[in-house]
């Protein structure tokens, strides 16, 4: 945000002296525009800022010169709108006058030197509203040595409120930035140097992060966190005996399953038709023998729906000896997503009156036959199917397996739908019952009922 | 699943096959594994499509290689398995479970638990109707692996099943299922006897889980056990441990250093004592505060797994330069290269990952971020759902940022540093102060993607994302898996498991304790980064827990007041500069008063300045005088700044920001010529000094 070094030597070479007594104000803007782009503006007006603050200038026509230009730069845009609005301001009203401060001479962080009359009447005369070709066809030292008129101020309240407006909206942190350059004069030399010293504001004003460009601002004291404290956070190494680990060698290889063979064969059998009673009493009984036989007659979840068809007296056997496989809750899911029928809803039946299911098996089972029976076409299958939902959720809600109040809308809703089936009419009355606490089904909370149905 | 399969019946097999497999199995037994594998071949000519035996062949092959072709035995098992159609996650089958379960023994030496654990998950459904021997290790491998996935708990599930069907052979009842018999006691079935063996084995397991869920006082009971072996090195091992966690830390190191250095070893054991000796060394030096000591351990550690890890390399080209960190990580590129001529059991030997975390967390605390995060980068490839790990390297950033605040407070060099330049010379001479006392800020301006990982503010900002994601939530927090699927809507991935593997899981206070440190150090590193919006929110955060300690509370509120200053809230931030906020700064959860038996003391002392109150009150009252500064109460804001600077002693250390504040002050109000003679005052004479 800096000019270059060269930028700087040809700012410096148009606001020397020499160049300033010999040229009129028009032609060193005209310089400025042609040596300078339009993007290098602001680092420009930047400098001539600095030169000023700190009075760099040793001649006073030098400086009405650098704030002809810092005005130039931005020829023909309303003075509001550009980034250096607020130094013409300072320049015209500079902050003393607000004070009534007397005693000590204060000096403000980059303040900006106090004009004399002649200098003021320019400014003036430079940002309001009138034909400058006149003025500025004079050379600097001209406008100086000339009378300051009479004439009252011009008025420039708009444009200094329309800043103050625009200064209220920034942070109060963007306000309390200064420049970090600070006259520091040695105080063992007493003689001022009267050149413009090149060397001093190349070192201020060019390169990266020039000095001009920094500021400080009131900082907080930021402490860094400290480093987690935490309990039993490095690895322990124990031994971990790897070796325990091998791979294993199958022992069964060749060692026929006799027990399980005739057992194997019924099952066969059982997923494709019904078994004859004989066969169904040693199958069952071959089951009871053994325990540890069901897990051999190889049945499988997906072949589970085939059993439940065709022998579900077999299939609830065999679940309840599965109850406490690690494989029961995947027969569940199968059990639940199968398709409805007579036998899947025996199977459910019975197994809620033997074993505790899980609530959330039964009430997917419930919601699954309630969609079942909306979405089938055949008219005479549906009446059949209604009636057997109907009289299984009586089952249940009679034998307090389920908890009717979490199913209340649902089961309710497909009564009123079946309405004209007289086992949905009947069911409806038992909830209409239920809900009305005569059957003294509903007195128990919620929870008790989930955990605990026998009561 | 086949017509064919569900036919095959006894009368298949002849007498003669049968005579083979019995001979195989009886030469298997005696470890002649030609004559048993002549046995299987001759079997197999019989029986082409007996997935039986091409499994055992495939077997009895890997054993002939004394485990050693690993490769190729994953190779034939896989092959095998295709050609029948074996897929994991559609196990149905009983017969097919001993080739997945040899899946997954590799998988676990291979170290991938995970891929392990997810075919174990299957297999473990079989286990009921698995014979006996196989069950037996089924299940010890079930255990091991949770271990490896750090839960405990899981695994003590595991173990007492395992119990259980050893002793009453598995036909005991699980309770609460059946209705009817709720109420009557069932009769047990009368227990077998276990193998002094297999006994010792289950304890050993037993109190690996209790160490690890912090169970101290059963640990410390099953021990004891365990312990009248005195020659038992697992136990000795175990006991040092449970020392270093109840925090006797000489205890811990004396055990310790009783346990022969070379008693384990790989070719035997597949494991190294001598590792496991320097690594729980490297750990107690950290405890007692000593982490230089630590890293001397964990080094020595290290150099042990890479000699043994090179030995087994024929082209290891690898030699001296162990205790360069740049040398650990290229190790880590060449540490996964072919697993062939390594015993089965010593393929996952190296400790590689976990000694460099520790290693890591040691060279932080030693002072040596940079250093440290060298090492934790390498651990989070492959330990990537820590959270704690992903705040460890996050810290990494920030100390490789600020090492200590110490330097807030160092009045001699901040006074050197209020002139930044002398420009000019005699009248003309201008000073440049300098444009910000505290390193702290860095506001991005490079276009570099914040994801490389460097130690940088940025990187340390995704860090803390990752880090806050994966808290292990309460574990009410986390949705039950759905026991049943609905057809057709295909179940909502497993949601991330987060873990603190490699290191023991942790108790809802220790996850407490991490989550606010995130929180704070993610305030931190928004308030540099100069995100003070997602500073403040964080901060917020932090100050809404209902368990804080009294440092992070501090700091809360010091990131509050900051952000809302950038904010332009001034009246706010000086609400959270109360000094009331403050009492003390301490490090645990305030009104907490610990008295169990369980509680794990192996925290390092906690270091971090400022170390006093006092000194903590004055960077407060030197905040809000910068807030009054900023809102121009400039004599109430030097008002402030005299007290403080009054109040500094040796115990009470102020910032050292003070005196360009009262500089600009002075300036600010005007005195050009009093912040000048301060200027000479503080800054001059060190400038011409030196």
């Amino acid at each position: 945000m800096s000019l270059s070094v060269e930028q700087c030597d040809i700012l410096l070479d148009i606001l020397e002296k020499s160049n300033v007594r010999t040229h009129t104000l028009e032609a060193l803007t005209n310089d400025i525009h042609k040596k300078f782009d339009s993007a290098d503006y602001f680092k420009v007006g930047s400098c001539i800022v600095m030169l000023l603050q700190y009075d760099m200038l040793p001649e006073i026509d030098q400086r009405l010169a650098a704030i002809t230009l810092l005005y130039e730069l931005f020829r023909g845009e309303p003075l509001g709108n550009t980034p250096f609005a607020s130094v013409f301001i300072h320049l015209l009203y500079p902050p003393e006058q607000h004070s009534n401060v007397g005693a000590p001479k204060l000096e403000y962080p980059g303040q900006l030197p106090k004009l004399t009359p002649a200098e003021k009447h320019f400014v003036t005369q430079l940002i309001s509203d009138v034909s400058k070709d006149a003025l500025l066809k004079k050379t600097a030292l001209h406008i100086i040595s000339s009378d300051v008129p009479s004439s009252p101020n011009a008025d420039f309240s708009a444009v200094r409120l329309s800043l103050a407006e625009k200064q209220s909206e920034w942070p109060k942190t963007c306000k309390s930035a200064i420049p970090v350059i600070l006259s520091l004069p040695d105080k063992t030399a007493n003689n001022a140097t009267e050149e413009l010293n090149r060397n001093l504001v190349k070192q201020l004003a060019t390169g990266e992060n020039a000095p001009v460009s920094r500021v400080y601002k009131p900082e907080f004291v930021t402490l860094a966190p400290p480093l987690l404290n935490c309990q039993d956070e490095l690895v322990w190494l124990n031994p971990t005996t790897p070796k325990e680990h091998l791979v294993c060698y199958d022992t069964t290889m060749c060692i026929p399953d006799i027990a399980g063979y005739e057992a194997r064969q019924l099952m066969n059998k059982a997923y494709k038709a019904a078994l004859s009673i004989p066969q169904q009493q040693q199958l069952l009984g071959e089951l009871e023998k053994d325990p540890k036989l069901v897990y051999h007659v190889g049945l499988t979840p997906s072949k589970l729906p085939e059993l439940v068809e065709n022998n579900p007296l077999i299939a609830i056997e065999v679940l309840l000896k599965l109850m406490q496989s690690k494989q029961i809750t995947e027969y569940f899911n199968v059990l639940v997503n199968m398709e409805m029928s007579l036998h899947s809803m025996e199977v459910v039946n019975r197994l809620t009156t033997t074993v505790d299911l899980p609530t959330e098996f039964v009430h997917l089972y419930i919601s699954n036959c309630i969609s079942t029976c909306e979405t089938i076409k055949d008219r005479y299958m549906q009446n059949r199917l209604v009636r057997l939902v109907c009289v299984f959720l009586q089952s249940l809600i009679r034998n307090k397996i389920i908890n009717v109040q979490e199913l209340f809308i649902e089961v309710q809703a497909f009564c009123i739908e079946f309405s004209r089936i007289r086992e949905a009419a009947a069911l409806f009355r038992l909830l209409k019952q239920l809900e009305s606490g005569e059957l003294g089904l509903l007195s128990s909370p919620t929870l008790e009922n989930k955990t605990k149905l026998e009561g | 699943m086949t017509e064919k399969d569900q036919d095959k019946g006894p009368d298949i097999i002849s007498d003669q096959e049968k005579d083979l497999a019995l001979n195989a199995l009886t030469e298997l037994k005696k470890k002649n594994y030609l004559s048993c594998l002549q046995n299987i071949n001759k079997l197999e000519t019989n029986r082409p499509n007996d997935f039986k035996v091409l499994h055992n062949k495939v077997v009895v092959e890997y054993f002939k290689s004394d485990l050693r072709k690993t490769e190729q035995f994953q190779k034939n098992l896989t092959s095998v398995c295709n050609q029948f159609k074996i897929k994991v996650d559609k196990l149905e089958e009983i017969d097919y479970c001993i080739a997945q379960f040899n899946q997954a023994v590799i998988l676990y030496h291979q170290k991938q638990y995970t891929a392990s654990q997810r075919i174990m998950d299957r297999v473990y459904k079989f286990i009921e109707p698995m014979e006996d021997n196989l069950a037996k290790q089924v299940s010890l491998l079930a255990i091991e692996l949770q271990l490896c996935l750090k839960q405990p708990d899981k695994a003590l599930t595991l173990i007492s099943y395992l119990e259980n069907n050893l002793i009453y052979g598995g036909s005991l009842p699980l309770k609460g299922l059946d209705k009817n018999g709720k109420d009557k006691k069932l009769p047990l079935p009368s227990p077998k006897p276990i193998s002094e063996e297999i006994q010792k084995k289950l304890l050993k397991y037993k109190i690996r889980c209790y160490l690890l869920n912090h169970s101290i006082s059963i640990a410390a009971k099953e021990l004891k056990i365990l312990l009248k072996d005195k020659s038992n090195i697992d136990a000795l091992f175990m006991a040092s441990n449970l020392e270093y966690l109840k925090g006797n830390i000489s205890e811990s190191l004396n055990i310790l250093s009783k346990i022969p250095e070379d008693c384990l070893n790989y070719n035997d054991h597949g494991e190294l004592s001598k590792i496991m000796y320097y690594n729980n060394m490297g750990i107690l030096h950290h405890t007692l505060g000593k982490p230089n000591l630590a890293c001397y351990h964990f080094q020595k550690a290290l150099k042990e797994d890479i000699i043994f890890t090179q030995s087994l390399q024929k082209k290891g080209r690898w030699r001296d330069i162990y205790n360069s960190i740049n040398f650990l990580k290229s190790f880590y590129c060449f540490s996964s290269i072919s697993l062939d001529d390594k015993h089965l059991y010593s393929i996952g030997g190296s400790k590689y990952h976990e000694l460099m975390y520790n290693l890591g967390v040691s060279l932080l605390y030693a002072g040596r971020a940079a250093q440290a995060f060298e090492c934790l980068i390498v651990c989070v490839r492959r330990y990537h759902r820590n959270s704690r790990l992903w705040l460890r390297i996050a810290e990494c950033c920030i100390k490789v940022h600020k090492e200590s605040n110490e330097v807030d407070f160092d009045l001699k060099k901040k006074q050197r540093e209020l002139i930044v330049e002398v420009v000019g010379s005699k009248n003309d001479q201008k000073v440049v102060l300098v444009d910000s006392m505290s390193k702290d800020k860095k506001y991005s301006v490079d276009s570099q993607s914040y994801a490389v990982p460097v130690p940088s503010l940025e990187f340390a900002s995704l860090c803390l994302r990752n880090a806050k994601l994966l808290l292990p939530a309460d574990a009410a927090d986390i949705p039950p898996v759905p026991l049943f699927l609905v057809p057709g809507v295909t179940p909502a991935a497993p949601p991330p498991s987060p873990s603190l593997a490699p290191s023991s899981p942790s108790c809802a206070k220790e996850i407490q304790m991490l989550k606010n440190s995130i929180l704070v150090a993610s305030s931190y590193v928004g308030l540099c980064l100069g995100d003070y919006i997602i500073a403040l929110r964080h901060a917020n955060e932090l100050l809404e827990q209902e368990q804080i300690s009294n440092v992070h509370k501090l700091l809360g509120h010091l990131y509050s007041a900051e952000c809302l200053v950038l904010l332009d809230k001034i009246p706010e931030a000086l609400e959270h500069l109360n000094p009331e906020n403050i009492k003390d700064i301490t490090f645990e959860f305030s009104g907490l008063e610990n008295s169990d038996s369980n509680e794990v003391k192996t925290n390092p002392p906690p270091k971090w300045f400022p170390t006093n109150v006092a000194s903590v009150q004055a960077v407060m009252q030197y905040n809000i005088a910068v807030c009054k500064t900023i809102r121009g109460q400039f004599d109430q804001a030097s008002g402030i700044l005299k007290q403080i600077w009054q109040l500094r002693t040796p115990d009470c250390q102020v910032p050292a920001h003070i005196i360009m504040l009262v500089i600009y002050i002075e300036l600010q109000l005007g005195h050009a010529e009093t912040a000048r003679s301060l200027l000479r005052q503080y800054a001059f004479p060190h400038r011409i000094s030196g």
